[in-house]
């Protein structure tokens, strides 16, 4: 924790002038990101980072840094709202949690050895050809039965990962038993370390993998992903924490910004069909394979 | 069975509750430390370290440093909080699970320090 291993130094890239312009565009681009992460299980990190190194001229590790601390406010604030409902699998999301950890310290410890730009482009052709089964996929996975009883959106079910939840659109209730656990730690461990070196939450993977690969319905996988990407971020913040990236007040900024965000998004996901919300998804992958592409083209992953 | 869905459902509103208070707590006081930031006319912005932000410079330093840290502190307190809440249902494949991820989360400091 030295200042030997400061890679940003005091007064420079990483500082911001708090005049009215920063503190309004900063807290703006909080409320985008945070509604954009609760409306599609994603942390908000695909805008934050960007805008933060093009808009505001921070570091690319800076940025990193306060995207993390966004991503957890993302998954606190429309977390509480999803737990409180039924919706998350918190047994599922901690038991992904072990993956989704040691894979966000990896990849806060490879940001700062090697450069990005090939994972970048590897990540990017994964996000499009899951957005291609994301379009292709017709219907849940679930099963009906009977009507919960304790007045909530869904439970679970003690010892196994499998619960049910109400569906708000048909009033069903959608039993679902998660399959596969292989394919979702290997996929949470994969997204951990993409948090880790790009400051996403990780979601955009682990959404899929949930839905898809496991057989979770998709408003329980988003609701399970957002409970999950705060610990992802918290793993790898910890890193830039102890490596003096961290500048609280542009953090704190943000994280104003994304908490109102978030609350908005989370109240809106619960009015939104499964299929409006995997075309929401599609394009969000879409669009960040795109920017990965050009930002790594451009060599702006580097450094 | 159904005392087990009762202390389930228990277990969901304490997890909502100590998420609801982690964020508001964090929100209230690195508002109050920009606020007082504002107020004090200093623009400057320095970098939050661990070893280096105690004590702070000024209060305000002090103020959002702390709600910055109390709320990326939440999913730990929460990760923690349902270890307990498993362990009064029994369900002890998961507490040990999230056992394994606050080991994991507590290793992640020392190892990016190290």
């Amino acid at each position: 924790m030295g200042r030997s291993r400061r890679a940003v130094a005091p007064g420079s890239d990483g500082d911001v002038t708090l005049d009215a312009a920063v503190i309004a565009g900063m807290i703006g681009l909080g409320v985008v990101a945070g509604a954009l992460g609760a409306l599609v299980g994603i942390g908000g990190g695909v805008v934050l980072v960007p805008a933060l190194v093009l808009v505001f001229g921070l570091d690319f590790r800076v940025a990193v840094a306060i995207s993390l601390v966004a991503v957890i406010a993302t998954s606190t604030a429309a977390g509480s709202v999803y737990v409180a409902a039924g919706q998350t699998n918190m047994r599922l999301g901690m038991t992904l949690e072990i993956a989704t950890t040691a894979g966000g310290i990896t990849g806060g410890l490879l940001a700062t050895a090697v450069p990005t730009t090939w994972l970048a482009l590897l990540l990017a052709g994964m996000l499009i050809v899951t957005a291609v089964l994301l379009l292709r996929q017709r219907g849940s996975r679930g099963q009906r039965g009977d009507a919960a009883d304790d007045g909530t959106e869904g439970y679970e079910i003690p010892g196994r990962l499998a619960g049910a939840f109400v569906d708000p659109r048909t009033g069903d209730l959608v039993a679902y038993e998660a399959t596969r656990l292989w394919l979702g730690s290997g996929v949470s461990a994969l997204a951990g370390v993409v948090s880790g070196l790009l400051g996403v939450g990780g979601g955009f993977l682990k959404v899929p993998a949930t839905h898809l690969g496991m057989g979770v319905p998709v408003k329980v996988a988003a609701a399970t992903s957002n409970f999950m990407i705060g610990v992802t971020a918290l793993s790898s913040f910890a890193v830039y924490l102890a490596r003096g990236f961290v500048h609280p007040y542009p953090a704190a900024l943000v994280a104003v910004g994304v908490t109102g965000g978030s609350l908005l998004g989370a109240r809106l996901q619960g009015r939104a069909s499964p299929a409006v919300l995997r075309y929401v998804l599609t394009a969000v992958l879409v669009a960040v394979a795109v920017q990965l592409v050009l930002r790594a083209v451009g060599g702006g992953l580097d450094g | 069975m159904a005392d087990v869905g009762g202390r389930e459902h228990v277990g969901r509103r304490v997890i909502a509750t100590v998420l609801r208070a982690g964020l508001s707590a964090a929100t209230l006081m690195m508002a109050a430390g920009i606020v007082a930031k504002l107020a004090s006319g200093d623009t400057t912005t320095p970098t939050l370290e661990l070893g280096a932000f105690v004590p702070p410079r000024t209060p305000a330093d002090g103020l959002l440093g702390v709600g910055v840290l109390t709320l990326v502190a939440t999913p730990f307190v929460r990760v923690l909080a349902l270890a307990v809440v498993w362990w009064r249902v029994h369900d002890r494949r998961f507490v040990l699970t999230a056992l394994v991820v606050l080991a994991l989360l507590a290793a992640a400091t020392r190892l990016g320090g190290g």
